[in-house]
């Protein structure tokens, strides 16, 4: 199991990293620790998912080298801030990484990106970072195994029903496109 | 870990306070963290030194290193605060030796080094009389370094050495005087950027395009030294960068501490 840290606070991500490691002594965790460093391993992401993605909000740009590239306009114009939900929507982007589970885990409170979260998908969670590990870890293990907090349990089974019903779509035999279905009355929910 | 009177001074916060309120308000601020958060840091330094088993030495290691930059951004704030309404500065006198400088650098450098990268190669060099005795404020002089290193620290390259020279300069010409130089290699600080570097919430391009900061480190390391009466300079080529902490050895100095 691979779980992948986006972290740019080398003490915390030796932390997290450490709480990781002996609550999950069979995973392997990963760390990325910039935004460019993300974006740089993006083809590798995709060719091989993390299980699960640990994503903080507030990001540098780049750990300083002599040939990192100057950020590019729209990471100028959205600042630091807002760079894990950059990272964020770009593994939503592509098939292979839209269903990995995503904790954002930030000092923000969820209140300050309130609306970036309109759009965002039931596996992803924000987490606001706690002295606590048990939290995190509780919050992990709820998205890898489904136990946990009801609501997030709940999530998990949402979110992981949603993974069977596209994997398959004539699902119970009755070709029956669960996921259309699901659409329209959710539409007709919104929009009454 | 805030005290009554920080709290009272929510309704004051919630009101919109006048700059007397604020003042108070932050003073209580400054006031009540700087007990936690000594009582951590000396708690974690001891641990820190005795801790020997792999798992707890790393979480001790981590502790300590964020208590010290916890205590080191407060610093500043403090610093900032103090100066802002004319408090005035804590100036202690204390006798510095070659060996004790040498300590100072060395405690300094470590505590920043657990915060960004442990394996970072730091060469320390002393160039002074063994004879050396001055008189400073050194927890003014810590500070002061622990802002400049750890800048070379933030914006230096991953892994490349940074050499600290600590030097006295005792000729007739210029004023005997104490050097501190930090010499790194990393984003570099363009010409026309050097005389704004000191300046309060200055950052250099490349530093503002890259990482988030404040601004304030070199800011309050030039007025400790000022307050001292000794200064920083700042030399710039290319991607190698030296901030040099001058501090005057001489008799003037005493006098200022005197006053």
């Amino acid at each position: 199991m691979q779980i992948l840290i986006v972290e740019d606070d080398y003490l915390q991500a030796s932390n997290m990293a450490e709480a990781l490691r002996s609550n999950f002594p069979e995973s392997k965790v990963r760390r990325l620790g910039s935004e460019y460093a993300f974006v740089s391993a993006l083809e590798s992401i995709r060719s091989e998912p993390p299980e699960i993605v640990l994503m903080d909000i507030m990001l540098r740009w780049a750990e300083p080298t002599p040939d990192t590239p100057p950020p590019p306009e729209e990471v100028t114009r959205g600042g630091f801030a807002r760079a894990g939900i950059r990272c964020l929507k770009l593994l939503l982007q592509s098939s292979e990484t839209k269903h990995v589970p995503v904790i954002l885990y930030s000092v923000l409170e969820r209140g300050d990106v309130a609306n970036e979260f309109d759009s965002l998908p039931g596996h992803v969670l924000f987490l606001r970072k706690d002295a606590d590990d048990d939290v995190l870890v509780r919050h992990l293990r709820s998205l890898l195994v489904g136990i946990g907090e009801v609501p997030d349990a709940m999530s998990t089974w949402r979110w992981r029903l949603w993974n069977s019903i596209e994997a398959k779509p004539g699902w119970l035999g009755f070709g029956i496109d669960l996921k259309k279905l699901f659409h329209r009355s959710k539409g007709t929910e919104d929009d009454s | 870990m805030l005290s009554k009177q920080g709290w009272v001074s929510k309704a004051m916060v919630e009101s919109r306070g006048s700059e007397q309120q604020w003042f108070d308000l932050a003073g209580h601020l400054v006031h009540d963290l700087h007990s936690p958060i000594l009582a951590a840091l000396s708690a974690t330094r001891q641990l820190y030194r005795v801790v020997t088993g792999r798992r707890e030495k790393l979480q001790v290691q981590t502790a300590y290193a964020a208590c010290s930059q916890a205590s080191s951004i407060l610093a500043n704030v403090e610093f900032l605060y103090r100066e802002k309404y004319s408090v005035g500065q804590p100036i202690r006198r204390d006798r510095l030796s070659a060996s004790v400088l040498r300590t100072l650098v060395a405690e300094v450098r470590e505590a920043v080094g657990l915060v960004y990268e442990p394996d970072r190669e730091v060469q320390i060099d002393v160039h002074c009389s063994d004879s050396l005795s001055m008189i400073a404020d050194s927890r003014a002089l810590s500070h002061a370094f622990r802002n400049v290193i750890d800048n070379a620290f933030r914006y230096g390259f991953a892994k490349s050495p940074i050499r600290v020279v600590i030097e006295s300069k005792e000729g007739p010409e210029p004023e005997p005087e104490l050097v501190i130089s930090v010499c790194s290699y990393g984003l570099p600080i363009r010409e026309d950027e050097i005389d704004k570097c000191s300046n309060l919430g200055f950052r250099g391009r490349d530093a503002r395009l890259n990482l988030p900061g404040s601004g304030f480190g070199l800011y309050v390391a030039s007025r400790l030294l000022r307050y001292q009466g000794g200064s920083i300079i700042i030399r710039s080529l290319g991607a190698m960068t030296t901030v040099a902490l001058h501090l005057p050895l001489g008799s003037e100095i005493n006098a200022d501490l005197d006053s």
